[in-house]
């Protein structure tokens, strides 16, 4: 179900709720920067908030379809909000920075953007949490469709025989089963990549009860995946990047430099007890893993 | 899977939930990703399971490179393996007990048991599983009837066996060694359209103990062993909310028993299969139900070849032991004394068999008398059970736990040998177990299991455990049990008799109605056991039990102690076999002791295992007794290298047989692995030291080399 079609099944009540503070921010007015969205979300309107709380500038957002409307006269910058934003977004006037988009959407991206902030957490913050739950020497494979997906991991850099990660690649394998069978019997940990297409409703079953049979946990690949049985994941909420926003925000406009586009260097650590517990792992407050992450 | 000591686990504190405010992702809905880890999948956490419990997962499985699931066993603290000579069947016994049958350890694979009910045993060449395609054995030492009912007396060996899953492609393994060891394993899973599947076939082949005398090589001794089977398991989700597991398997048994005396010689062939339906409804994260079906059958045959005297086949001689058992028997000692005879009916018997043998005939009836002869007795049985349970499973709210359910068991047995035609048994349960966190630190477990059957009295065995949670991973539990272990067909209600075919003289070769005096072509023997009801009680085990249980994430290590003290009373101690007339439950045992089992993980590639376990049994039956250590260790290091792996054991047992002996070996397994391609090459050497070569059992027990070895190679793709 897309997010159109729940909206539609949405209670009436909720509908014009919802349609009564969007008509309000989308009321013309000058503002220094504008959140586009492809449809009208709460979270968009949280983030724009917090945006406007901590940078004191004045913020709109608006709907994808009225991009044509929007001019580099009436703002200083754009915030495109997910990917629909991104792939939808045709205004190269607008400096135009994309957040809630995943590294590959950016690659992809129509026009060039002067900032981003990747949603997927990065692996190698993955990894570093894999390391204090599970110990140093704990073996960690990474299921990825196929080898082009490798670069966009943020492991590509990485030594990983020294960081003891193992890639395995289902386009070498005749199933999900079988790619599973060969990183579940050599590894200790999986590493879920942001992928959503492999990491899909389907899959996710296969991989969480497959991986539980052999104790073994899954980390990531976000925090969606905590409830479905996902071990402990870090991520980026609205509060983490607005303030990675205003740091970019505050770079590109104020100093004239933006930021590349990079993972959210702020994030908290969502961590599933009953889980935990249940694969005889000690149990560790969100908070204490966050210090121990930031400290590394 | 059914129920388990290791079952489900329940959110630490009330109010608790999975994960504390982590937002809903951006790029995903709220309902994209479903909960697959329901609290109704997950496990219990190690610190708040109720009972002592030893879990031996397929990676020791692997790193052991053992041939069978009770050389597996060994590894468990307070068991000790011995052997059945009757059966020339390993048997395992947890504390103490006879060795002659295994039949106070529930075992059960996926669910099913395979506890035989007319004798009650378990036969392991029977089980038709391979070590290959286990996932994991859960042992949970001490009684748990509450759990798994009656016969769940002492422990209860849970084998679970790997999803087809986990198994894909082809598997074929090939094994030799001394003392004849030829064994073959092929196994084929795969995904369908909607499910999965796989199919396994195995042979085991070996030579046994070769005895008391054996030098050099030598077998002395005629316990050849041999196991055949297929077996086939097949899963599938019907709906999102109901998943089907069916199995099946075929498996042969051929055993040789005894001396490698052709005059006494014995063999049993046992022919068995099955068929077992799950179905899984989950029918919300906190509800979730199975209701398992199954039907077994094993045609069993013991043949054993005899030579007696023909007088003991005088079918006057048969009516004579019934109408007086003790009288026959001093009548034998002394055939002219008649004066242990108590009635004309029983004089006329006896003048009958004395007219048989040639009396008045003076010459002719000695030389009768002296007349021996040889034939194959039979023992047939054909044992057939159906079961069905339900079972539920619901998580009432953060702080409560029941599983409750309702089986019913029909048993039937058909054997002339032993029960002159059909007995059966018509068994219902209902059990129930509630999981109920007092506090956040505090659990209480109560369960109980109420059965109803027709050759024993209704049964009712309680089960009180609290859990103190000093830490999430640390624990004291206290735990309360009572369990029985119900007398099997053969004990209560006998039919016994010994009939001997194909007749022949031994001296004139003659067989047929010449080969005796009395002209018969088959004989019966003229002891039997025929009774209506014997009338025996229940077995009955009351248990306290005290355990630590602590997680070390730091050390990563598991340590788990267990304090108990044991009170066994109305044990049936005789032995059950042909030359025991009388079979009582009056025996008794009282154990105490104390256990520990630790698992350290210094690295990844490095664990150490180690058991320790101290056993005090006191009883006057002394074959109670006689294979229990007082002291035990066992202990393995297994190293894992780049596409090799080693694990060293060593196993001692102090002070069993009465705190005669001492037993003590070495076991060391080295593997290597290739990977060429997608396929898997693999092989492996086992060597096992004997430091003395004593028998932990039966005399004859023993080999002939200090030294057992195996090699083995594999091939996966």
């Amino acid at each position: 179900m897309n997010r159109m079609d729940a909206l539609i099944h949405m209670p009436v009540r909720w509908l014009i709720l919802l349609w009564l503070p969007w008509s309000l921010w989308s009321a013309p007015a000058l503002a220094q920067l504008v959140f586009v969205t492809h449809e009208p979300l709460p979270l968009v309107q949280d983030l724009a908030n917090r945006t406007a709380e901590l940078t004191g500038q004045t913020v709109q957002v608006r709907l994808l379809a009225e991009q044509q409307s929007l001019s580099s006269q009436q703002y200083q910058a754009a915030v495109l909000v997910g990917p629909q934003a991104l792939a939808g977004w045709h205004h190269p006037d607008l400096p135009a920075v994309a957040v809630f988009v995943s590294r590959a959407d950016v690659a992809a991206a129509p026009v060039a953007l002067v900032s981003a902030i990747y949603a997927e957490p990065p692996l190698t913050r993955q990894l570093a949490l894999i390391r204090l739950l599970l110990g140093e020497d704990v073996p960690v494979g990474v299921l990825l469709q196929d080898r082009a997906f490798w670069p966009l991991s943020g492991l590509a850099g990485l030594d990983l025989a020294a960081a003891g990660v193992t890639p395995y690649y289902l386009s070498d394998y005749d199933s999900l089963n079988h790619a599973l069978l060969a990183l579940l019997r050599e590894n200790r940990a999986l590493l879920g990549v942001y992928d959503l297409q492999l990491y899909n409703a389907a899959n996710i079953k296969t991989i969480l009860i497959s991986a539980y049979r052999r104790n073994i946990p899954l980390i990531g690949p976000g925090s969606a995946y905590l409830r479905a049985g996902a071990l402990a994941t870090t991520y980026s909420g609205n509060a983490e990047v607005a303030r990675r926003l205003l740091e970019i925000l505050t770079a590109g406009l104020q100093d004239g430099v933006w930021p590349a586009a990079d993972y959210n260097p702020y994030f908290r650590v969502g961590f599933n007890p009953q889980v935990a517990r249940s694969l005889n792992l000690p149990v560790i407050g969100n908070d204490e893993l966050e210090q121990q992450l930031q400290s590394r | 899977m059914r129920r388990s000591v290791l079952a489900f686990t329940l959110p630490l504190v009330a109010g608790t939930v999975w994960a504390q405010d982590v937002p809903d992702d951006f790029l995903i809905q709220d309902d994209e990703i479903p909960v697959v880890l329901t609290t109704t999948r997950l496990k219990q956490p190690r610190a708040e399971v109720p009972a002592s419990v030893t879990v031996i997962e397929a990676e020791q499985i692997r790193s052991w490179g053992a041939r069978s699931i009770p050389e597996l066993l060994r590894f468990v603290p307070g068991m000790v393996v011995g052997h059945s000579q009757g059966e020339n069947s390993d048997t395992v016994v947890y504390h103490a007990s006879v060795q002659n049958f295994m039949r106070r350890l529930q075992v059960q694979v996926d669910g099913r048991s395979v506890y035989k009910s007319a004798i009650a045993q378990v036969i392991w060449d029977d089980i038709p599983i391979a070590l290959e395609d286990i996932q994991r054995i859960e042992i949970t030492r001490g009684p748990s009837s509450a759990t798994y009912g009656a016969n769940a007396f002492m422990a209860v060996i849970n084998i679970i066996s790997k999803a087809p899953e986990d198994t894909l492609g082809t598997r074929l393994r090939y094994r030799g060694g001394n003392q004849s060891v030829q064994d073959a394993l092929i196994s084929h899973a795969a995904m369908t359209s909607n499910g999965s599947y796989r199919l396994t076939g195995a042979y085991y082949a070996d030579d046994g103990f070769d005895g008391e005398k054996a030098r050099d090589d030598e077998d002395l001794w005629n316990d050849d062993n041999r196991q055949q089977f297929v077996s086939a398991v097949y899963q599938t989700s019907i709906t999102d909310t109901l998943h089907w597991q069916l199995r099946a398997a075929l498996n042969n048994s051929d055993a040789d028993v005894g001396t490698k005396d052709p005059a006494n010689q014995q063999n049993r062939d046992t022919d068995s299969g099955f068929v077992q339906s799950n179905l899984q409804f989950d029918f919300s994260a906190r509800h979730q139900a199975q209701l398992q079906v199954y039907w077994q059958r094993e045609e069993r045959t013991q043949r054993q070849f005899e030579c007696v005297d023909t007088v003991l086949l005088d079918p006057a001689l048969f009516e004579l032991y019934r109408l007086n058992p003790l009288g026959t028997l001093a009548l034998i000692e002394n055939p002219f004394d008649a004066s242990v005879l108590t009635s004309s009916a029983e004089t006329a018997l006896y003048s009958q068999i004395l007219a048989n043998a040639g009396y008045p005939n003076m010459t002719l009836l000695g030389a009768n008398l002296d007349e021996t002869t040889c034939g194959t007795a039979v023992t047939d049985i054909v044992d057939q059970r159906f079961d069905i349970e339900w079972q539920d499973t619901v998580i009432w709210n953060d702080t409560l736990r029941t599983v409750s359910g309702i089986s019913y068991r029909h048993d039937q047995a058909d054997s002339e040998s032993l029960f002159k035609g059909q007995r059966s048994n018509n068994l219902l349960r209902l059990f129930g177990n509630v999981e109920w966190r007092l506090q956040p630190w505090l659990l209480l477990n109560a369960g109980a299991m109420y059965e109803r059957e027709d050759i024993n009295a209704d049964a009712f065995s309680p089960r009180l455990a609290l859990n103190w949670l000093l830490s999430p991973q640390q624990s004291v539990r206290a735990v309360f049990t009572q369990a029985v272990r119900s007398p099997d067909m053969l004990e209560q209600q006998p039919a016994w008799t010994l009939t001997a075919y194909n007749l022949r003289s031994p001296t004139t070769g003659l067989s047929g109605v010449a080969s005796n005096y009395l002209g018969l072509t088959e004989a019966t023997y003229f002891v039997s056991h025929i009774e209506d009801d014997r009338g025996l009680d229940q077995e009955r085990i009351t248990s306290i039990e005290l355990g630590y249980y602590h997680l070390l994430p730091q050390w990563r290590t598991e340590l788990d102690i267990k304090l108990y003290r044991d009170k066994l009373r109305d044990l049936i101690s005789s032995a059950i076999n042909f030359n025991t007339p009388e079979v009582s439950a009056d025996g008794w045992m009282d154990i105490k002791g104390a256990e520990m089992q630790v698992k350290w993980q210094p690295r990844h590639s490095d664990w150490l295992w180690l058991t320790m376990a101290y056993t005090d049994a006191e009883s006057l039956q002394s074959a109670e007794v006689r294979i229990s250590p007082e002291k035990t260790l066992t202990t393995s290091w297994h190293h894992r290298g780049d596409g090799w792996n080693a694990t060293l054991s060593y196993l001692w047992l102090d002070s069993y047989d009465s705190g005669k002996n001492l037993y003590q070996r070495s076991e060391l397994y080295v593997r290597k692995d290739w990977q060429v391609g997608r396929y898997q090459f693999w092989t492996g050497v086992f060597w096992q030291h004997q430091f003395e070569q004593v028998a932990l059992g039966h005399y004859t027990q023993r080999y002939s080399t200090p030294n057992l070895y195996y090699l083995q190679a594999g091939l996966e793709f």
